[in-house]
């Protein structure tokens, strides 16, 4: 009988300075990068198939380091903007653009960012191929 | 007795190339509070990278931005050579930093020439895009393009320069800095200019940092944070310093843009002179698969590629934050308690880019 081999994924190369934490304490870990002094840079959204994977991107000193969350679909998200108010742009994006919940964002566009009435949301989700 | 009025600024302005609305609202003639409005000409090019193969993507992301192409491929290609693993020949990185300093000074130019007329000085800004164009000539004889130049590639660079080309970039450069000589001068001395821009659209070193500004609005603030001084390309060779303003006004920033013009100058000259022999692209290998983050100065301040690849020979995610998306809320903090008059003057003073912003 022939030997099987068990082909083991290559692992990922994540990004250094990465932090996973949870929804619940996102607010708190925010507002300590801000005590920090920490010049928030922008988020990312990635759409995971059952869950949306967030990540903020935050600057001191040219030296990045990150916060990452995982949303399930049908679960909101906190909006960071009463701690970093530059965050209401891209949070307005990614609401529209992904179709993730983000609650309480300071300016809230309403869907309306870049999208028109009547304009299929989430065109950025992984179930809406590029046509 | 006073009037309360909001009225929409934008996004057809005579002073925005570009589409992006504000609207205003006005105590009288002086702003209270604004709303920035964007999304007239979003084209999903981020989409359109998963859709495309990782290696065509470098065209793609070239046409974020008609002024900075150069510079949005260069991010891109780095994240896709620290994924792959491999590093751009010496020589390439200095070509690298030879192509993106005439983006930088080129832009500028064109900022400059549009800053001044946005207070009426419509010679001046004839004399600054007159001065812009020895420069798109180079792009065109040493890239074969004015725009859109193509020469970035993954690995290094897609075209040499050739030595005959290098002395005309030195010729070009030494004309370039004495219209600068005679130009810049105005746009900083300029009673009038000085009148329309210093102590107008003023926010603070801790507004700045809070509001997450990027590039020279960041450096008017007195923050001497700018990308090149991670190193990338030979930019670590040719011992770059930030410039740096402290007013946080519409002046400072103009005055930022205007040394780094000669700054860029400089670079070039610096990356001539010390430009290695040898080859100019080193094969890629293999498909990327990991996740990375690629930051280059652009301009307008800082540009973030996060890139996410499978091992397939298309991306998961493309993600890039662009200096102007940075900059719009530092924007909305500058313009309360300002004059309606004044309005565009402070728009134009953090050289928004509106094809960026919108990829």
């Amino acid at each position: 009988m022939m030997e099987t081999m068990e082909i083991k994924p290559q692992e990922i190369i994540d990004i250094p300075n990465i932090r996973d934490v949870d929804v619940s304490e996102l607010l708190d870990r925010v507002k300590k990068a801000a005590d920090e002094k920490r010049r928030f840079v922008t988020m990312t959204a990635l759409d995971r198939g059952d869950h949306f994977e967030v990540l903020y991107h935050f600057d001191r000193d040219l030296h990045l380091e990150h916060l990452r969350v995982r949303v399930p679909k049908g679960r909101s998200l906190p909006s960071i903007s009463s701690v970093y108010l530059a965050a209401f742009l891209v949070e307005n994006e990614i609401k529209e653009l992904f179709g993730l919940e983000i609650t309480d964002i300071a300016i809230d566009y309403q869907n309306h960012l870049y999208l028109i009435e009547g304009v299929e949301p989430a065109p950025m989700a992984k179930d809406k191929p590029l046509e | 007795m006073s009037n309360r009025t909001v009225i929409p600024f934008g996004p057809q302005h005579p002073v925005l190339p570009e589409p992006i609305q504000l609207k205003l609202e006005l105590q009288d003639e002086t702003v209270v509070s604004a709303v920035p409005h964007i999304g007239y000409v979003h084209r999903g090019i981020e989409k359109a990278a998963e859709r495309m193969e990782y290696t065509q993507n470098v065209f793609l992301v070239e046409r974020v931005c008609g002024i900075c192409s150069f510079i949005h491929a260069l991010c891109y290609c780095q994240g896709i050579e620290q994924l792959q693993n491999i590093e751009a020949p010496p020589r390439a990185k200095y070509l690298r930093v030879i192509w993106s300093e005439l983006h930088r000074l080129h832009s500028h130019h064109l900022w400059l020439g549009l800053f001044a007329d946005a207070f009426g000085y419509e010679s001046l800004f004839m004399q600054f895009w007159r001065n812009r164009e020895m420069l798109m000539d180079i792009f065109d004889k040493t890239a074969g393009s004015r725009v859109i130049i193509s020469t970035c590639a993954i690995g290094g660079t897609r075209r040499d320069i050739s030595d005959a080309h290098l002395q005309e970039i030195l010729d070009t450069l030494d004309e370039v800095n004495k219209q600068l000589d005679k130009s810049i001068p105005v746009i900083l001395n300029d009673y009038s200019v000085r009148k329309r821009t210093v102590g107008i659209g003023k926010i603070t070193r801790e507004q700045a940092l809070e509001l997450g500004a990027a590039g020279p609005v960041l450096r008017a603030n007195g923050v001497a944070q700018d990308m090149r001084q991670l190193g990338y390309a030979a930019y670590g060779e040719l011992g770059f310093e930030p410039v740096t303003e402290n007013d946080g006004d519409c002046y400072a920033r103009a005055k930022v843009r205007a040394r780094e013009c000669y700054q860029s100058v400089d670079l070039v000259r610096k990356a001539i002179r010390q430009l290695p022999d040898g080859e100019i692209l080193t094969k890629p290998k293999g498909r990327p698969k990991g996740r990375v983050i690629s930051r280059v100065e652009q301009p307008r301040g800082e540009l973030l590629y996060f890139l996410a690849a499978d091992g397939t020979n298309r991306l998961d995610r493309l993600r890039i934050r662009t200096p102007t998306f940075a900059n719009v809320p530092p924007l909305v903090a500058m313009l309360p308690g300002c004059e309606l008059a004044d309005v565009p003057v402070i728009v134009l003073s953090i050289d928004p880019c509106i094809s960026c912003t919108e990829r």
